[in-house]
């Protein structure tokens, strides 16, 4: 099996701080692969590099064996890779049917004449893209929500619209990060399903960074663990839960 | 072997999927301009001419043309979060594209007006890239020192602008047996002012939609993303750049559009006319009328064309407005102008940062924008 994704020796420094050195790890497609590690342990930045915000000093990004490295985001949103933010990334006077169809802008096709003439391409694009955000929507259980601007609605709400809009790009990578930060548990639930149900129905790669070890050991299929920008282990959930380096990272030396 | 993506394939495969979802009101796009503002539009562009006076059709006609400039920078500072001080050099542009094409090479309407708008395009579209390459606001910079180039340009220019004491604009407004400067109904022809009127705010009107239609697509989503959050635009797939230098590119033709208007109308244009007041008025537009809003463009127009004359008539019952020195007054009419438009400014800014189109009852209205 192919990976979709492969990532070698990927290594950052800011000046002398050294944020990642030398992480590899493949994710193949429909697999949900998690990385766990300490606050400040260069999840995000693993982020920011697989979606071109950052350019790693070292290492290779190959999505379905094509370099990425050096692309910018617009590129790699383009060859399929979407993103959620740790601190949310939605346009909040934009309502959520918009926000989610801005997901697809690189789908659709129509100029700024064309829209502005409102010429019959640009009327059938929009028909044609509303309809799939309205099957996106439903799916989340967001319809009613759909012409509500983003900036009255819950902060829960808010994450469902943000993986919903990284949905409708038709990613085939889907990199979330910690989705269910600050979440009760009924709303971590909620979030849970809706991953693994976009896994089911499009077998979507997806990269999960998550504090909430339940939910990360509940869902994923293979774990990598960092600390302090380097690899410490990679596995299923139980071998990452017995292994003795997870463990120092998380609970540091046993007494 | 990876499974594929298909998301895609699913609408492919189930046409009839999308066409049920269609007739569900959610999928419809929305319209951009609703029909019963379009009628009341339409009404009072054809009905004010024979209603309102000669003296107050020419002040509205300025502040038509004032609407169309507001409506392209509106888009660029309200919609797309870029602030420019540009629309007086863009209007200039326009103003002797108009003027060279109708007067000089005496070229009829269509053809004037359209080479006003493709020339404030194509200026637009060379100095953009320069201008919004870097984040923040260097536009508002880079802006204010076109102006000034501008203004050392016409001065310099005779053959095209003539120079300082400025050129005739003598351009037919005839669009093909209707001549807007003299339009006949019912065999009574029109003073100036009507058809003008009718021509100026028809302008206004199609401005108006094209740009709704715009904030109603791909790409007016595009541009309010990149005000929303810039980084998160371009990680969705939005070429910020790009799409910044054509909201420019819009808004420099609106401009421009405006400039040729103004210039067919006066009959006349100096260089002065385009100085850097100007584009301050054009930003206080927007402030007052609402930023964001193509409805806050036009009553962001009427406000600031009309105030000044609104207080020239109230001047005569207010005792310290002085009209000759040592008549007793303590301010001229035209510094009281400016006093009450710097306080509508702050009054709008602090308490109505929606402006105008925010204090319009609305039945659908785009979500609110951003305080400027």
């Amino acid at each position: 099996m192919t990976s979709l994704l492969e990532v070698r020796d990927l290594s950052v420094s800011f000046g002398g701080v050294k944020a990642l050195s030398g992480v590899s790890f493949d994710v193949k497609a429909g697999e949900i692969f998690s990385i766990i590690g300490p606050n400040g342990a260069g999840k995000t930045t693993i982020f920011n590099c697989l979606s071109g915000l950052y350019r790693p000093t070292a290492g290779a990004i190959r999505l379905e064996g094509r370099d990425l490295v050096g692309l910018p985001p617009k590129d790699l949103a383009t060859l399929g890779i979407a993103r959620t933010f740790q601190n949310l990334g939605l346009f909040e006077h934009l309502t959520v049917m918009e926000n989610v169809l801005l997901g697809r802008h690189h789908l659709m096709a129509t100029s700024l004449l064309g829209n502005a003439l409102r010429l019959r391409s640009t009327v059938r694009e929009e028909r044609e893209n509303r309809a799939r955000v309205s099957e996106i929507l439903e799916i989340f259980s967001l319809a009613r929500e759909a012409d509500t601007p983003i900036g009255v609605l819950p902060y829960g709400v808010r994450k469902l619209i943000e993986i919903a809009r990284a949905l409708a790009m038709e990613p085939k990578l889907l990199l979330l990060d910690e989705p269910v930060a600050g979440m009760n548990h009924e709303e971590t639930h909620r979030i849970s399903e809706a991953i693994l149900d976009v896994r089911r129905r499009h077998g979507t790669g997806m990269v999960l960074v998550e504090h909430d070890m339940r939910m990360v050991m509940t869902i994923s299929d293979r774990l990598m663990a960092i600390d302090f920008g380097q690899h410490v282990a990679t596995g299923t959930p139980h071998e990452i839960q017995n292994d003795p380096r997870v463990i120092e990272a998380y609970l540091g030396r046993a007494a | 072997m990876h499974v594929p993506m298909n998301l895609s394939a699913t609408s492919v495969e189930a046409p009839q999927v999308v066409a049920a979802s269609v007739s569900r009101p959610l999928a419809r796009p929305p319209a951009s301009i609703g029909w019963g503002l379009l009628a009341l539009a339409l009404g009072a562009i054809f009905v004010l001419p024979f209603v309102a006076s000669d003296f107050w059709l020419s002040i509205l006609n300025y502040a038509g043309i004032a609407a169309v400039g507001a409506i392209g920078l509106n888009l660029l500072t309200g919609n797309t979060g870029q602030v420019s001080l540009g629309q007086p050099f863009f209007m200039g542009v326009g103003c002797y594209a108009a003027a060279f094409a109708g007067q000089d090479l005496g070229l009829p309407l269509p053809v004037w007006l359209a080479a006003a708008m493709l020339m404030g395009a194509l200026v637009g579209g060379l100095v953009g890239p320069f201008a919004l390459r870097l984040r923040g606001q260097y536009l508002v910079i880079v802006t204010l020192g076109l102006v000034l180039i501008g203004l050392h340009l016409w001065q310099n220019l005779p053959w095209l602008t003539g120079g300082a004491n400025g050129r005739s604009v003598l351009i037919a407004a005839r669009l093909g047996p209707i001549d807007f400067s003299a339009l006949s109904v019912f065999g009574t022809t029109l003073a100036r002012n009507q058809g003008w009127f009718i021509l100026i705010w028809l302008c206004a009107l199609g401005a108006g939609i094209c740009v709704l239609n715009i904030l109603n697509s791909r790409s007016g989503r595009a541009l309010m993303a990149i005000r929303d959050r810039e980084m998160t635009a371009s990680v969705i797939g939005i070429s910020v750049s790009r799409t910044k230098i054509l909201a420019f590119v819009v808004s420099s033709m609106l401009a421009a559009a405006g400039g040729a208007l103004y210039g067919g109308y006066v009959r006349y244009a100096a260089p002065t006319e385009w100085d850097l007041l100007l584009g301050v008025q054009y930003l206080a537009m927007i402030v007052v009328g609402g930023t964001g809003s193509v409805l806050g463009s036009v009553l962001g127009a009427l406000f600031v064309t009309l105030m000044p004359q609104v207080v020239k008539l109230a001047s005569p019952y207010l005792p310290f407005v002085s009209f000759t020195p040592g008549d007793g007054g303590i301010v001229s009419l035209f510094a009281l102008n400016q006093i009450l438009f710097g306080l509508f400014i702050i009054a709008f800014l602090m308490f109505a940062p929606r402006g105008l189109a925010g204090l319009v009852p609305r039945r659908r209205g785009r979500p609110p924008t951003p305080k400027p």
